[in-house]
């Protein structure tokens, strides 16, 4: 009759006892491994969060300049500005074109930053195809705005169009999220953006009526350095068709329907003779923890103060919070139920050492060591704990997802306040300026488009984890034994009679 | 054997003293007597030649081994060579009569079957037939728990018995089948010490040693 037999026996000898000891446990231990696999799960929810939303930037002028000037040249009579612009030398008309934009060195000088991930760049040009007609632009006119836009500098004509230019058109939003899709010919790419290769996409509609197919040539009418007309001609290289129409609610948006012509950035920059300007630039950087390493250096740099970033940390937010809230409450909870675990052992084990105190005076009486009582008692813990556990481990594969969606819940209803007032100021705030100066180029993250929930799976770590815990409390169980054994005088206790 | 040997006990009313310079000299093949009253320090003197109680002073000697002083542990000295019989038996409740017997076994590390088989000649010889091997302690007489703790006390072959009173809980039948028993036990060469206040049983040792107030009269 060894150790293991003996510490098993003793397991049996009180079966309703450790019936109620293992039943306890096993529920205090279906909370606290519940708990844990929520906690783990909750926090690889948000490493996954991490990797895809909260790391993206954007730069753009920033409103107050914009309505500054705006607001300067409202107050200006039409005759005096048509008198400036006449008097106005081709440097000064460059500079004032350009006090509306983002100087590129500035932005490029962000991009040096180790943790961006990736950059583009971005020109919306208003220019002049005098061969074509926008029938889009109508509205404009029809609306007055027209003269609007004239206060900011844009003079709009039936053959205006929207010229957009980035580094590399397979990367705008537009077409990477199937917005628009490309029908014939091929994208402009970096190098053409390099090598500022005279090309452009046309939209299909735009190429049907002006019976425009693939290396045909679009004459542009452009200024160049010195302020001097002409006229530069465009190679289609591609035909667009435009699948979801833009979301545009710019007063001042007078190409609603996708006539836009797209064409490398060094090519619409020249064409729109601001050379080293650009309307935006955008960011992904390796995750959200560098949010504060992009913001600083922005702040730091030279003509920032112009300029503002944009993040996309509040929709991080929306997503982590929650899920940081409920695993922060698997931890309270985890280590709430664990306390509980070892409460019961620990007041299990004291009232079984009492109850053997007697036997334990026998056994060293025949001359069993202390390491021989205590295995016993270790063998006897253990067989509970294990008991515990497995019922634990079977009520958590059943529970463990409900808790899991639960506390993901009720975290959700604790930040919904405060994140709708945020959400309301962030759209607010985003709407303005997006009604100022047209989309985003980039890419925000709408919240609902990543997975919020949380994923509770069992995995090999769960099952590890789950071992520690089992030694863990195990140990602590076996607390009072050793103190109740060490202390123990045999003489004693075989007098207690 | 035992050798001027003092105890004392701290108690709420103060020290007591259990054993002022106690000495006594026992023999193998013997039965050996400590008599005297409830509180005469006998049951003390029982527990310090057991190794269970340790002195305050004096030497106690079992054999060839240093009980006290000693700087090692006395587990080993306990489990081989001394066999306890208690005056309430103090046998294991969950344990049936065979696993009581083998326990001492089983600590000591005798296999299994080994055990189980000594455990069988040892209660045979103590009188317990197998049909009640299996029987828990609380359905077996005294008489029979008595029994089931002489062999418990043999299982590891102890050359010292040490027996607490082993009648003072068994009618008169009962106690003299007991005696009887012990009195084999030191014919086969064995060194019995039993702790007794009843006349008649010392009567059937071969020495007595009587204890008043912690000293040898």
């Amino acid at each position: 009759m060894g150790i293991l037999q003996r510490g098993l026996k003793s397991v049996y000898r009180n079966p309703a006892r450790s019936t109620i000891i293992v039943v306890l446990l096993g529920v205090c231990l279906t909370f606290c491994m519940a708990m844990l696999a929520v906690r783990m799960a909750a926090r690889s929810q948000v490493e996954k969060v991490k990797g895809r939303v909260g790391n993206y930037a954007e730069v753009r002028l920033a409103s107050q300049a914009f309505f500054d000037r705006y607001l300067r040249e409202s107050e200006k009579s039409e005759a005096q500005r048509e008198k400036e612009a006449r008097s106005m030398s081709a440097e000064e008309a460059s500079r004032q074109r350009s006090e509306l934009l983002v100087p590129e060195a500035m932005t490029d000088e962000l991009s040096m930053l180790e943790c961006i991930r990736t950059y583009d760049k971005f020109l919306t040009a208003s220019l002049e195809v005098p061969e074509m007609e926008n029938t889009a632009i109508a509205p404009v006119f029809e609306k007055g705005l027209a003269e609007q836009a004239a206060r900011l500098g844009i003079e709009l004509t039936e053959s205006t169009f929207a010229f957009s230019g980035n580094t590399d058109a397979a990367s705008l939003a537009d077409f990477r999220e199937g917005d628009k899709a490309l029908l014939e010919g091929r994208l402009y790419d970096y190098f053409d953006y390099l090598q500022g290769s005279p090309v452009v996409l046309v939209e299909k509609n735009l190429a049907e009526k002006n019976q425009l197919s693939l290396g045909d040539r679009v004459k542009v009418r452009a200024k160049d350095r010195s302020g001097r007309q002409g006229e530069r001609e465009l190679v289609v290289i591609g035909i667009y068709e435009t699948r979801q129409a833009e979301k545009n609610d710019n007063p001042l948006g007078f190409n609603p329907f996708g006539n836009t012509f797209y064409a490398p950035l060094s090519v619409v920059q020249e064409l729109n003779n601001t050379p080293d300007y650009i309307d935006s630039a955008s960011y992904y950087f390796d995750n959200v923890d560098s949010t504060s390493t992009v913001l600083d250096r922005f702040a730091a740099l030279p003509g920032s103060e112009r300029c503002e970033i944009t993040t996309d940390f509040a929709d991080y937010q929306a997503l982590a919070d929650p899920l940081t809230k409920a695993g922060n409450a698997s931890t309270i909870g985890l280590w709430g139920s664990l306390g509980a675990c070892v409460l019961i052992l620990l007041l299990s084990m004291l009232l079984v050492v009492r109850g053997r105190m007697k036997e334990l005076g026998v056994l060293k009486a025949l001359g069993t060591a202390d390491r021989q009582v205590l295995s016993q008692f270790a063998v006897e813990v253990t067989a509970l704990c294990l008991a515990a556990m497995l019922i634990a481990s079977g009520a958590t594969a059943l529970i463990g997802q409900r808790l899991g969606d639960w506390l993901l819940r009720e975290s959700n209803a604790t930040v919904a306040a405060p994140a709708e007032e945020a959400e309301g100021q962030a759209q607010g705030g985003r709407a303005a300026l997006q009604a100022l100066r047209g989309s985003s180029q980039g890419r925000f993250f709408p919240p609902d488009e990543v997975e919020s929930g949380i994923e509770v799976l069992f995995s090999g770590r769960t099952f590890l984890y789950a071992c520690l815990l089992l030694l863990l409390i195990c140990l602590l169980g076996m607390v009072i034994p050793v103190v109740g054994v060490a202390r123990l005088r045999p003489a004693q206790v075989l007098r207690m009679e | 054997m035992v050798e001027e040997v003092r105890k004392s006990y701290r108690t709420r009313g103060g020290e007591v003293l259990a054993l002022d310079g106690v000495c006594l000299k026992a023999e193998a093949g013997k039965m050996t007597a400590v008599v005297g009253a409830s509180g005469s320090g006998k049951t003390t003197l029982l527990y310090v030649i057991g190794a269970l109680e340790t002195p305050d002073s004096g030497r106690v000697r079992a054999g060839e081994k240093e009980v006290f002083p000693s700087g090692s542990s006395l587990d080993d000295f306990r489990r081989r060579e001394v066999g306890f019989v208690f005056q309430f038996f103090n046998l294991v409740g969950h344990y049936n009569a065979l696993e009581n017997v083998m326990l001492p076994m089983a600590v000591s590390g005798t296999r299994s079957r080994e055990a189980r088989r000594r455990a069988g000649e040892l209660l045979l010889r103590a009188g317990i037939s197998e049909e009640r091997w299996d029987h828990r302690p609380t359905r077996l007489s005294g008489g029979e728990q008595q029994r089931v703790a002489i062999a418990r006390a043999l299982a590891n072959d102890p050359w010292l018995i040490l027996a607490d009173e082993p009648t003072g809980n068994l009618d008169s039948q009962t106690g003299d089948v007991v005696v009887s028993l012990l009195r084999e036990l030191a014919e086969e060469g064995r060194c019995v010490i039993l702790v007794t206040h009843d006349e008649s049983v010392a009567a059937r040792c071969d020495e007595v040693a009587r204890l008043k107030d912690g000293r040898r009269l």
